[in-house]
């Protein structure tokens, strides 16, 4: 919608020798688009408004009228007349004066230039003045489009977020002690529990505990997790109907939920009534991670297979996560973020579309994984800001009428990287700001870090408080009593409006590149996060970036937190012991025939239009018991090994 | 010693396959680098012998693991007694995720240097000058 101070919102489509490309789908996207149809528009509105970019009417244009249709979108709902705006700028340049000629004089004192962690400059105060181009439809109600203020007419008052910590240690067993433990504090997601597993480093790689390479990785950073029986003992007994189960599988996704379907059907369920997640988001831990893995294009290829295995048959399933925490985990902006998961949902959503995936279909199970950094602000914005975006290119780009589809819902992961070692405690306060700052921005779920995690796996009880952060927020800070209270801060609302245009600049640059995988590809979405954590580097090195307790406030006299360990020697042998007997048990001819059957599957699939082949042959796979491990390695044989750097 | 006769100290920067954190690394890099420091940067190795190789072959004065995922003691007794059967004294520093506990372990070992959360590159550029003076 074109904004301003005019009567009427009009989207412009040039005609004639100048429209070289559709203008208008979305105003912002198309002002900064470069196609040279938008760069007549910008010389019409240089013309005729000198240096006022965005703030043109479209009235009066001789050359408009000659070029361009202009198609009414109806009212502008503005959030201050005229006259008024008017007279709050002649108060705020008073102020101005005042400010300046007050703190002018102080010795030792320099008005500081602030700015967002995505660059923003901000000004010392905001006002009616700094909204006034806002069109109010665009903020909207909670629960209608675009929503910006929530994805539902109430929020917490009708449900509370979803408290979804990510465990796993050792092996299964361990690990469902850590659930039960959990849940009992309070850990639950909308209907029932929540089992959200991360695997151990040899699984998370794709090799079983027995293979020499995953020597000395077993039981680390998660649990071992390579076959339907250690799936059995983190799952069983539990309704898998009412329970969200995820693992935290990059590489290993796709065999992953075989085993996982094969499991929930042998317990009887059918795969429409499994709810839970893929993360099926391996090219941003492949790029943050530098995890092993395929090409970027072969990783695409295997998003998309998963993605029409899972809409045609387990509907309800979550088959994919956007993943901004990777990304913010690797210094990128909240700018950064919202368009590196933007511009890869468009890619998937694309390639789904050639794999003849209807969008209504697709869209309303992508799911999200957003990081939440300190700057306390910004974040806030960011939620808002990324549900309006995705809104608008699900309604204006890919034509969806679904709600479902519109309706951008967030799981927030607080920031591991701000999580100092140093005077551990300080780590709750820090998360408690994160925590806070996702139930501003309207998160539907939460994972919350341990305040031990910059020295260890969380402990029982660092874990327990991270539980408590949310429920002494949701339960004595009054915080869920009213949706969106933030909504008409001047500051939210004008940085919400300004953060958006920023990332719709890197979604258009992304996509004038040739799309994120091709930015994956050509190493500029590294280089460009490269650049990020050199600067945060020298920003803590030289103490511009305070971080306290590191580069500010040390404290010689250590902090002592107790620290989690497991016997990783001890796990490793008896993970070693379990997955031999689990070999020995099966039909070794059915392995090897359905193992030559996924990789038949997958060196048929050679283009996204192909997709829905591998997913059945892995599952054939897991019904004949192969390993996580096993069905990974098919996938290398084929596709290779690739790294970012 | 061969180190002396270069003209700049050599440094292997390296990690494992499994270990999905850098960021630490890449500052110390980046600061080694400013400082006259050559690094070779061997982004994730598999097994032993492929540090000891590339060590060997690019001539290194000293070996840097990375290591926050809570393998470092695996790794530093691996890539000790790898280095040994090789009959190479290079020492081995150690940075990441490692507690108080296991910095007195991995000393016992013999690892030279080992910086823990917190720590700044510039400390890890000032040790290396100081222990290569002395070596």
């Amino acid at each position: 919608m074109i904004k301003g101070l005019f009567e009427k919102a009009e989207l412009i489509k040039l005609t004639g020798k100048s429209a070289n490309k559709f203008i208008g789908v979305h105003y912002i996207n198309s002002w900064y688009d470069d196609s040279p149809g938008m760069a007549t528009v910008r010389d019409i509105a240089e013309k005729y408004q000198p240096g006022k970019g965005l703030l043109v009417p479209l009235t009066g244009w001789k050359e408009t009228k000659e070029q361009a249709e202009v198609e009414n979108l109806g009212e502008v709902v503005t959030m201050a007349d005229e006259n008024s705006v008017n007279k709050v700028r002649e108060m705020e340049e008073e102020w101005q004066k005042n400010y300046t000629e007050k703190y002018e004089k102080k010795p030792g004192f320099k008005i500081p230039e602030s700015h967002t962690e995505s660059g923003i400059s901000l000004k010392p105060v905001y006002t009616p003045s700094d909204v006034a181009d806002i069109d109010y439809s665009e903020i909207g109600m909670p629960g209608s489009y675009p929503y910006t203020r929530g994805l539902y007419p109430l929020t917490y008052q009708y449900q509370r977020w979803m408290t979804q910590q990510i465990h796993g240690y050792a092996r299964a067993e361990d690990t469902r002690k850590r659930t039960e433990k959990l849940t009992k504090e309070g850990m639950k997601g909308f209907v029932g529990a929540v089992l959200f597993i991360v695997p151990d480093l040899a699984s998370a790689y794709g090799y079983d505990p027995d293979d020499e390479a995953a020597k000395g990785m077993v039981g680390l950073s998660g649990a071992s997790v390579n076959t339907e029986e250690d799936i059995r003992i983190i799952c069983d007994g539990y309704d898998l109907s009412k329970t969200r189960v995820g693992f935290s599988t990059k590489i290993t996704c796709l065999p992953m939920l075989a085993i996982y379907l094969v499991y929930a059907e042998r317990q009887g369920y059918k795969p429409n009534q499994l709810i839970g997640q893929s993360q099926n988001r391996r090219k941003i831990a492949w790029l943050g991670q530098n995890m092993r893995d395929h090409p970027p294009k072969d990783q695409l290829k295997l998003q998309v297979e998963l993605i029409k295995y899972c809409v045609e048959n387990v509907p309800r399933w979550n088959h994919t996560n956007l993943c901004g925490y990777v990304a913010g985990e690797n210094c990128a902006s909240p700018a950064q973020e919202m368009a590196f998961m933007l511009s890869e949902a468009i890619e998937l959503i694309e390639c789904g579309i050639k794999a003849s995936i209807k969008p209504d279909d697709m869209i309303p199970r992508f799911s999200a994984q957003m990081h939440m950094g300190m700057d306390f602000f910004e974040e806030i914005c960011k939620l808002r800001a990324f549900r309006k975006m995705w809104a608008k290119t699900m309604k204006e780009r890919f034509g969806c009428e679904k709600a479902a589809s519109q309706q951008f819902r967030i799981h927030v992961h607080t920031g591991g990287i701000n999580l100092t070692a140093q005077q551990p405690l300080n780590n709750i306060t820090r998360t408690t700001l994160q925590v806070l700052a996702s139930v501003l921005g309207g998160t539907q779920s939460i994972h919350t870090s341990s305040y031990d995690e910059a020295i260890s796996l969380p402990s029982e009880d660092a874990a327990t408080t991270s539980l408590r952060v949310n429920q002494i927020i949701l339960h004595e800070s009054g915080m869920a009593k009213v949706c969106d209270p933030l909504g008409g801060s001047y500051y939210v609302e004008w940085l919400t409006e300004r953060l958006e245009r920023e990332a719709w600049k890197i979604v258009d640059e992304i996509e004038s590149r040739g799309g994120y995988t091709r930015c994956m590809e050509t190493g500029w979405l590294w280089n460009l996060l490269d650049q990020r954590i050199k600067t945060w580097r020298q920003e803590v090195d030289q103490g511009e970036r305070v971080i306290v307790g590191v580069n500010k406030y040390r404290q010689e006299e250590a902090m002592e937190v107790p620290e989690f360990t497991v016997d990783q020697e001890e796990i490793e042998r008896l993970a070693i012991e379990r997955i031999k007997k689990w070999k020995q048990s099966r039909d070794q001819s059915e392995v090897k025939r359905t193992l030559k059957g996924i990789e038949e599957a997958v060196r048929r699939y050679e283009s996204v239009e192909q997709a829905g082949g591998v997913m059945p042959a892995l599952i054939d796979a897991a019904e004949a018991r192969c390993t996580l491990g096993e069905m990974t390695d098919v996938f290398f044989q084929v596709y290779g090994q690739a790294y970012p750097c | 010693m061969e180190a002396a006769k270069k003209e700049k100290i050599r440094v292997l920067f390296t990690r494992n396959l499994f270990e999905g954190h850098d960021i630490g690394l890449r500052g110390i890099v980046h600061k080694c680098r400013e400082s006259g420091i050559e690094v070779v940067y061997y982004p994730r190795f598999k097994d032993f012998n492929e540090v000891v190789k590339v060590a060997e072959e690019e001539d290194v004065d000293i070996v840097g693991i990375s290591s926050s995922s809570g393998a470092h003691v695996y790794l530093a007794e691996g890539l000790i007694s790898s280095l040994r059967e090789r009959g190479m004294d290079i020492p081995l520093i150690m940075g990441g995720v490692i507690s108080d506990k296991d910095i007195l372990r991995l000393k016992e070992f013999g690892v030279k240097g080992i910086f823990g959360p917190g720590s700044t590159p510039d400390e890890v550029v000032s040790f290396i000058f100081t222990l290569l003076d002395k070596h």
